[in-house]
């Protein structure tokens, strides 16, 4: 492949995952509620921020999470109230907090501990963010409630995550693989990737 | 799971239970933080209009209403409708009130019971 298919497929791969990202994003707000707490959300969309990360830069996840956040909330009915505020919210915190857990815990952190990391960032950040919409500190009695909600949707989360990354066929990651200049250079660069030992080495 | 995936798990149960923790001495700690005011409708008219610090905990009030005299009964920063003429009781059973934005409505009697406060932040609910 010459590096105009790789863009291309690149581009291909990163659209797929935030159309999916956006129709999770979607659904789950159709959803309802887990529980009466604010921001309890299971976080399905997650699963194409995390995919993204894993697969591709923070760069690019990053035009994921922006494109599947304002497509979602358009999908939803809830573009510009006070819902898709909370989760521009939570998006943002869960993705930088799941960037942060990719690109410096070295390999302590496995998919499912980076996606409870995302989780329990998605919710401090809604948290915040209906403190400031509430104009209220009121909201603070939620968090440990919250905090301990984040670890079964976050466990949850990144183990779907994790199933994807094993079922998905290698040729999905190829352009990840195939960016070096030459054939020797055929390790995928991902930090995941290069943890897990179940990821197929075949090249 | 990996070691640094426990790790993870047990920090964010520590921070709960220290979150859990500081949030109920607070709580304990400073009983209100704004005051909080009760007004009683009778008929759609403002009658009458107090702080719950003016009341004293475990009194009672009571109110004409439009068919008999309602009983209300003050708690600590709460209060509920022990007795009504009204044939439903439902306004009895609402229970106690505490948050700024509650209220009690007692329909046949005309009788509405409404916690005012500065900590009332002007949105009903917020969905998701």
């Amino acid at each position: 492949m010459n590096g105009q298919q790789e863009q291309t497929r690149k581009l291909l791969n990163l659209s797929l995952l935030a159309a999916g990202g956006t129709v999770l994003h979607a659904l789950e707000s159709y959803l309802p509620a887990l529980s009466t707490l604010p921001g309890a959300k299971l976080g399905l969309a997650n699963i194409a921020s995390m995919l993204a990360l894993i697969w591709y830069s923070a760069g690019d996840a990053c035009k994921v999470v922006v494109l599947r956040v304002l497509l979602g909330s358009l999908l939803a009915g809830i573009f510009f109230t006070p819902s898709f505020f909370l989760s521009v919210a939570g998006a943002a915190g869960s993705f930088g907090a799941m960037a942060a857990a990719i690109y410096m815990s070295g390999g302590a952190l496995s998919i499912i501990g980076i996606s409870i990391l995302g989780a329990v960032a998605h919710n401090l950040a809604q948290l915040l963010m209906a403190m400031l919409l509430a104009r209220s500190w009121g909201v603070v009695f939620y968090l440990p409630w919250l905090l301990l909600f984040a670890l079964p949707t976050g466990y949850f989360v990144g183990l779907l995550s994790t199933l994807v990354v094993r079922l998905v066929p290698f040729s999905f990651r190829l352009p990840l693989i195939t960016t070096g200049k030459n054939r020797q250079d055929l390790t995928c660069k991902c930090r995941i990737c290069r943890w897990s030992p179940h990821l197929p080495k075949e090249d | 799971m990996t070691a640094g995936d426990v790790k993870v798990v047990l920090a964010v149960l520590l921070t709960a239970a220290l979150a859990s923790g500081s949030i109920f001495f607070w709580k304990n700690r400073v009983p209100q933080l704004n005051p909080v005011e009760l007004t009683i409708e009778v008929d759609g008219q403002e009658k009458q209009r107090f702080f719950f610090s003016d009341l004293e905990a475990g009194g009672q009030h009571r109110i004409k209403g439009v068919l008999g005299y309602s009983l209300l009964e003050v708690g600590d920063n709460k209060i509920r409708m022990v007795e009504s003429p009204c044939p439903d009781k439902i306004c009895i059973g609402m229970g106690w009130i505490s948050q700024p934005g509650e209220s009690i409505v007692c329909i046949p009697n005309r009788v509405v019971v409404r916690i005012v406060g500065s900590n009332d932040n002007g949105y009903d609910a917020l969905s998701r």
